[in-house]
C-alpha cells in the first residue's frame, strides 16, 4: 500500500519539530475535546448509552456475516445493487467497473474514511474518472495533494493562512481571505461540479440491516448534494458499520454526534433507502453499495474483535497525547490515532506498523472517551507483544517482581549500584529509554519498604 | 412541554424560529421576499395542507418572484428544471414532522416534494404547523414502519463547517439561513408559557 514502508519513528521525530503543524492540530484538538465534554455533560444518560452501544455491537461483531446478508436482501428489495468486496484491490475494481458500465466521467464524493481505505480516489483517476472531493477539510487537502491527518477534521493540520495561500495558488483567490470569505469560494467552485458529475461517492455512517437503508451525517450538505444530484450514487461502506435495527440508529448517532463534534445531531442526516422510485425528481437512477470486508471477519474472530465496534468518531484522536504532539501524518497509515494504531497493523500486517502499539503513552484517555468503550489501551499493550515477545531480560525482571524474596534482593542491589556509580552502570542496558529522558536519582534517606515497616499497621 | 423543548433545541443549532398565526404569514413572506430581493423561489406544490399553500403561493407572486416548481411531466412522475432551480435564492417547503429531542426538520423524499428546495438556495423557510412537532427521532422513524421513503431527510440548522482552524462559518454547501415558522390558530396555550411568549412577541 505504502511505497515506502511506515517508519513511525523517523516521522514523528520529524513531526514534533513542525511547530505549525503541532499548534493548528492542538487548537483543533481543544476545541473538539471541549466540545464533546459539554455534549456528554448536558447527556444525562450518556453512560447508559454507551453501555447500550457496547452491548449491542458486542452483538453485531459476534455475527457480522448474518447481518451483512440481511442488509444486502433488504438493501437489494430496495432497488440498491449490494456489491461484496472481500478486499481493497476488487473494491477498487468494482467502483472503476460501476463507472465504466454508466459511462460516468466525473464524480464527486463525501468524505469516507472506507474510500480512504481501498485508495478509491487514486484507482479512479487511473482509471481516468476526475473526483472531486467536496467535503471542505477534504477539498483543501485534496488540492494540496495530502492525505487526510484527522478521520473527522481532515485538514486538521493547516492554518487559515495556508488554506488562503493554497487557495490563491489553485483557485485564484484574493490573497489573505478570512474563513468567511474562504468558504464561500469553496462553495462557488464546487456548485457547478456538483449539478454536472456523473457519479456522486461517499462512505456510510451506519448501514441499518432491517430496511437496508445507508445512513449519512454531515454538517455542510455537500453528502445530500452528493447523494441526490447525480444520476449514480456510489456508497462503500464496511461490514462492522451494519446495524441490526432502525430502532437502533437513534441511539448509535446520539454517541457519533456527541463524540464527534459536541452536537446532539448533525446539521445534515440523509436516510437512503434505495434509489429514485417512480415518479420522483430527484434522488440517482442507481445506487450501489459496495459492502467492504478487508479483514474486518478474521478480526471479528480473533481477540481484538471490538475494534470493529470503533464509530470513526475521532475522540480518541483528539484526546491522545501522542497524535496531538505528532499530528495525524506520522502514523502514515490511513487510520491514525489509538483507533488506527490498532485498525491499521490489524488491516495491513503487524510486519508493516509494527510501530503504531508503541505509539502510545499508556495513558487511557481514549478508553475512557471512547463512545462504545472499545479497550484501546489493552489492544494496543497486547499487539505489542504480538509484535516482539518479550525478550528474556524482561522477563526475568518480570519474574522478579513477582516473587517478594527476589525483588527484595534486587532492590538491595540496585540500591548499592546506584549509590556507588549512579545510572552511569545501567546505561547500556537502558539507552532505549533514556535517549529522550533524565535517568532517576538515587532516592535519598530510607527506602520505601524500610519507611512502610515504620507504620504500626505493618507491624 | 414539547414545543418549548423544540424551540430551545432549534434556536441552539441556529435555526430562526417564530410562531405566527396564519393572518400574519402574507405580511412576514412580503417581508422576507423583500428583504433577500428574491427573484425567483424554489417552491415544491406538492405536500401542502390547501389553505397555506395558497396563502404562500399567492403572495409571492404578488411580490413578482418568479416560482420554481419540480414539474409534472406527461406520464405523471415529477421533473426539476436544474439550472432554473439552481439560481432560486430562496426556498420555501412544507414540513410535515419536526423532532423536539434534536431540534431536526424532517423532509421524506416522495414525488413532487422537492427537497432540493431545502438545500440549494442560500436562505431556506421551512412552514409547519405546531401539531406536527414530534417528541424524538425514534417515535418519528418508527412512524414509517417497513415503509422508509428513498430519502429523509433532516435538517438540524443552517449548512456549516469547522474544516479551517475549528471557526464554525456556515453557508458552507447549503443554506446559511433557516428560517421555521410554526403556524397556528389556537395561540393561547403556547402564550401563556413565559418561555414561548417572547417567540411569540417578536
Amino acid at each position: 500500500m505504502n511505497p515506502i514502508a511506515p517508519n513511525f519513528r523517523k516521522a514523528s521525530r520529524d513531526a514534533v519539530r513542525n511547530s505549525q503543524v503541532i499548534a493548528a492540530v492542538r487548537k483543533t484538538a481543544n476545541l473538539l475535546s471541549e466540545m464533546m465534554a459539554l455534549a456528554v455533560a448536558n447527556t444525562p444518560d450518556f453512560e447508559a448509552l454507551r453501555d447500550y452501544g457496547r452491548a449491542r455491537k458486542l452483538e453485531i461483531s459476534g455475527d457480522l456475516e448474518k447481518y451483512a446478508q440481511s442488509f444486502a436482501a433488504n438493501a437489494q428489495a430496495a432497488g440498491a445493487v449490494v456489491h461484496r468486496a472481500r478486499d481493497a484491490a476488487e473494491a477498487a475494481r468494482l467502483a472503476i467497473k460501476i463507472a465504466a458500465d454508466n459511462g460516468a466521467k466525473t464524480a464527486v464524493k463525501g468524505k469516507s474514511m472506507t474510500a480512504e481505505e481501498v485508495e478509491l480516489n487514486e484507482a479512479l483517476e487511473a482509471a481516468g474518472i476526475t473526483v472531486t472531493e467536496t467535503d471542505l477539510g477534504e477539498f483543501i487537502i485534496q488540492l494540496a495533494k495530502e492525505k487526510p491527518s484527522h478521520i473527522m477534521a481532515p485538514a486538521i493540520h493547516r492554518s487559515r493562512a495556508q488554506v488562503a495561500e493554497l487557495f490563491t495558488d489553485k483557485l485564484g483567490t484574493p490573497p489573505d481571505l478570512g474563513v468567511e470569505a474562504l468558504v464561500a469560494a469553496a462553495r462557488k467552485d464546487l456548485r457547478e461540479k456538483f449539478l454536472t458529475a456523473d457519479m456522486g461517492i461517499t462512505g456510510g455512517n451506519f448501514a441499518i440491516a432491517d430496511t437496508g437503508s445507508i445512513v449519512l451525517v454531515s454538517n455542510e450538505g455537500n453528502i445530500r448534494m452528493t447523494t441526490t444530484l447525480p444520476r449514480i450514487h456510489l456508497a462503500v461502506v464496511g461490514i462492522d458499520k451494519i446495524i441490526p435495527e432502525m430502532a437502533d440508529m437513534p441511539k448509535f448517532l446520539a454517541l457519533l454526534a456527541r463524540s464527534a463534534c459536541g452536537q446532539t445531531i448533525s446539521s445534515y442526516m440523509s436516510i437512503v433507502t434505495g434509489p429514485r422510485r417512480t415518479g420522483e425528481e430527484e434522488g440517482p437512477e442507481q445506487l450501489h453499495i459496495i459492502l467492504l470486508d478487508n479483514g474486518r471477519s478474521r478480526i471479528a474472530k480473533g481477540p481484538y474483535r471490538e475494534i470493529l465496534h470503533c464509530l470513526h468518531c475521532g475522540a480518541c484522536l483528539s484526546h491522545c497525547p501522542v497524535y496531538r504532539t505528532v499530528g495525524g501524518h506520522a502514523y502514515q497509515a490511513t487510520y491514525p490515532g489509538p483507533m488506527g494504531s490498532v485498525i491499521s497493523p490489524l488491516i495491513s500486517g503487524l510486519e508493516i506498523y509494527a510501530d503504531l502499539p508503541n505509539a502510545c503513552t499508556l495513558c487511557g484517555r481514549c478508553a475512557e472517551v471512547c463512545p462504545v468503550c472499545v479497550p484501546l489501551p489493552d489492544y494496543l499493550r497486547e499487539l505489542r507483544s504480538d509484535v516482539k515477545k518479550p525478550p528474556f531480560m524482561m522477563k526475568l525482571a518480570a519474574f522478579g517482581a513477582n516473587t517478594p524474596s527476589l525483588y527484595r534482593l534486587g532492590m538491595i542491589v540496585m540500591r548499592r549500584m546506584l549509590k556507588k556509580g549512579g545510572m552511569g552502570l545501567m546505561a547500556p542496558a537502558l539507552k532505549e529509554w533514556t535517549v529522550c529522558r533524565e535517568p532517576p536519582k538515587p532516592q535519598e534517606g530510607e527506602s520505601f519498604r524500610d519507611w512502610w515497616r515504620t507504620r504500626s499497621h505493618c507491624k | 412541554m414539547i414545543l418549548n423543548q423544540y424551540l430551545a433545541k432549534a434556536q441552539g443549532v441556529g435555526v430562526n424560529v417564530e410562531l405566527l398565526s396564519l393572518s400574519d404569514l402574507n405580511l412576514r413572506l412580503a417581508a422576507l421576499v423583500g428583504e433577500l430581493q428574491a427573484k425567483s423561489v424554489a417552491l415544491p406544490l406538492v405536500g401542502w395542507p390547501e389553505p397555506l399553500l395558497r396563502t404562500v403561493k399567492t403572495e409571492v407572486e404578488k411580490c413578482g418572484a418568479a416560482i420554481v416548481s419540480p414539474m409534472r411531466r406527461m406520464d405523471g412522475g415529477y421533473e426539476w428544471n436544474r439550472s432554473v432551480l439552481g439560481s432560486a435564492n430562496l426556498g420555501i417547503t412544507f414540513c410535515g414532522a419536526f423532532v423536539a429531542e434534536t431540534g431536526s426538520l424532517a423532509f421524506p423524499a416522495g414525488p413532487g416534494l422537492g427537497t432540493l428546495a431545502s438545500l440549494l438556495p442560500e436562505t431556506h423557510l421551512a412552514l409547519s404547523y405546531a401539531k406536527d412537532c414530534r417528541p424524538d427521532l425514534g417515535g418519528y422513524l418508527a412512524e414509517f414502519g417497513a415503509d422508509i421513503p428513498s430519502r429523509l431527510t433532516f435538517v438540524t440548522g443552517p449548512s456549516r463547517t469547522g474544516d479551517i482552524e475549528a471557526s464554525m462559518t456556515t453557508c458552507v454547501h447549503g443554506p446559511g439561513r433557516v428560517l421555521h415558522w410554526i403556524i397556528s390558530e389556537g395561540w393561547r396555550w403556547v402564550i401563556n408559557n413565559p418561555l414561548t411568549s417572547v417567540f411569540t412577541l417578536c
